[in-house]
């Protein structure tokens, strides 16, 4: 395949019509983006949730929930996000050293959310627990995300 | 090895390896996987669901009847396409063959190289498992890292922490194909290549995927480590480093851009070569260091 690059036209009113004509077309194909990314962008309002956590969990325990951790303290129960605030990686946590940690840049924090290394830069978000106690729902804590 | 007038020679008891590189027709080969990677990948999408996506990908090698085969074939595939595509570009490069191009179809063929990454990437996504799920939130905030474009740039390939695998589903299956084709449109209808000009690459694949099941991992709790993809290993490693924005968009927009300047005329294309050359060296060791972790 050979493609030889042309001399270019002299510029005439013709070929500068053209070219202008050529540039509209242009521009009116990016303006059809704007209603495009305005549709994209929408989102729908969710719902907060509330996740049921349905087991007493004994002090200094844990339970490991999709998108956060539950703690128990001696001073009550609290929650943490498992989204890493680097990029938002899934964080485990780690018994031994009671941190949880990044799979993919190993940032790490303290079971209070804190940040303690690595290249994330923000404290994880906390979420409210309620601990439920023999109620007709049975015994657990709700957090809501 | 020795330097003629042509640049370095390559011999390997008597093959001269730069020749046989520039003879390899990695293009046809890489039209041949594709087609592979579009019949097997249309039979994959008959029994996968974007809405339960590691379900549904486990499902596929655990119980569907020749769902591991399909799979596999669709995977091997689409990772052939790819690297015989840039083999093809290298080769061309080498060939000094895009300077009979004219520039903008030049930059044309270069901007279906991010829209094929972007294809393996997604694919990376869609199995959801743990190495999918992490790619897929990363590559998501780091196009949330870009001021201005980012926002509506994710909206339109990811948003997955909005809307789970709806959209990078739709990507994958229709919207970047359709950039790919559109930016190779005019270079593919120039040539003809048939199944049959690609037997023993065909019956490899085919082979390949009946002995090989493609990667999925398993689903287990306390994972404190995860490999990217073997081709954002390097891009896993900066980001430890440095932040997103810089890291995630800016370099690697360097060696795209340069690769659109090698289809320009001496000396700027021998300095982007230069660039691409040193880039790619940098990039390997971070994957290296980033695969011994």
């Amino acid at each position: 395949m050979v493609e030889t690059t042309g001399k270019e036209a002299p510029l005439t009113r013709r070929t500068f019509l053209a070219g202008s004509w050529s540039w509209l077309r242009w521009g009116g194909g990016a303006l059809l983006l704007y209603p495009l990314f305005r549709f994209l962008d929408y989102r729908t309002p969710k719902q907060p949730r509330i996740v049921k956590v349905d087991k007493i969990i004994p002090v200094d325990g844990f339970a490991l929930e999709h998108d956060f951790i539950l703690f128990v303290g001696k001073t009550g129960p609290w929650a943490v996000s498992r989204k890493c605030t680097h990029l938002g990686c899934r964080l485990n946590f780690q018994e031994k050293e009671g941190i949880l940690l990044c799979p993919c840049h190993h940032s790490r924090f303290s079971k209070e959310g804190l940040r303690l290394s690595g290249p994330a830069k923000k404290n994880l978000p906390r979420f409210q627990v309620t601990m439920q106690r023999d109620g007709k729902d049975g015994k657990g804590y709700l957090v809501s995300l | 090895m020795a330097r003629t007038e042509k640049g370095i020679l390559l011999v390997y008891k008597g093959i001269n390896i730069r020749n046989l590189f520039l003879e390899t027709k990695w293009g046809g080969m890489s039209l041949v996987s594709l087609y592979l990677s579009v019949l097997s990948g249309m039979v994959v999408a008959l029994q996968y669901d974007p809405a339960t996506p590691f379900f549904s990908a486990s499902s596929l090698d655990l119980l569907v009847p020749f769902g591991q085969f399909f799979r596999a074939c669709h995977y091997y595939s689409s990772q052939l396409f790819f690297l015989f595509s840039l083999c093809h570009m290298a080769a061309v490069i080498l060939a000094k063959g895009e300077q009979q191009l004219r520039f903008a179809k030049w930059l044309l063929l270069i901007a279906s190289v991010p829209a094929a990454l972007l294809l393996l990437f997604t694919g990376y996504v869609l199995r959801a498992d743990a190495t999918g799920e992490a790619a897929g939130v990363i590559a998501e905030n780091i196009l949330l890292s870009m001021p201005y474009l980012g926002a509506p740039l994710n909206s339109l390939l990811f948003s997955i922490e909005a809307e789970g695998m709806k959209r990078i589903y739709a990507n994958h299956l229709v919207g970047l194909g359709l950039v790919w084709g559109v930016c190779c449109w005019d270079h593919l209808r120039r040539y003809r290549v048939g199944f049959a000009q690609h037997r023993r690459l065909l019956l490899l694949m085919v082979l390949g995927s009946l002995s090989l099941a493609a990667p999925l991992e398993p689903a287990r709790l306390g994972l404190f480590h995860i490999q990217g993809p073997w081709f954002l290993l390097g891009l896993q490693e900066l980001l430890r480093y440095i932040p997103p924005f810089w890291a995630g968009v800016i370099f690697p927009s360097t060696v795209v851009v340069a690769l659109a300047w090698v289809g320009r005329e001496d000396p700027a294309r021998r300095r982007a070569l230069l660039f691409i050359a040193g880039w790619l060296a940098v990039y390997f060791l971070l994957s290296v260091i980033a695969a011994l972790r």
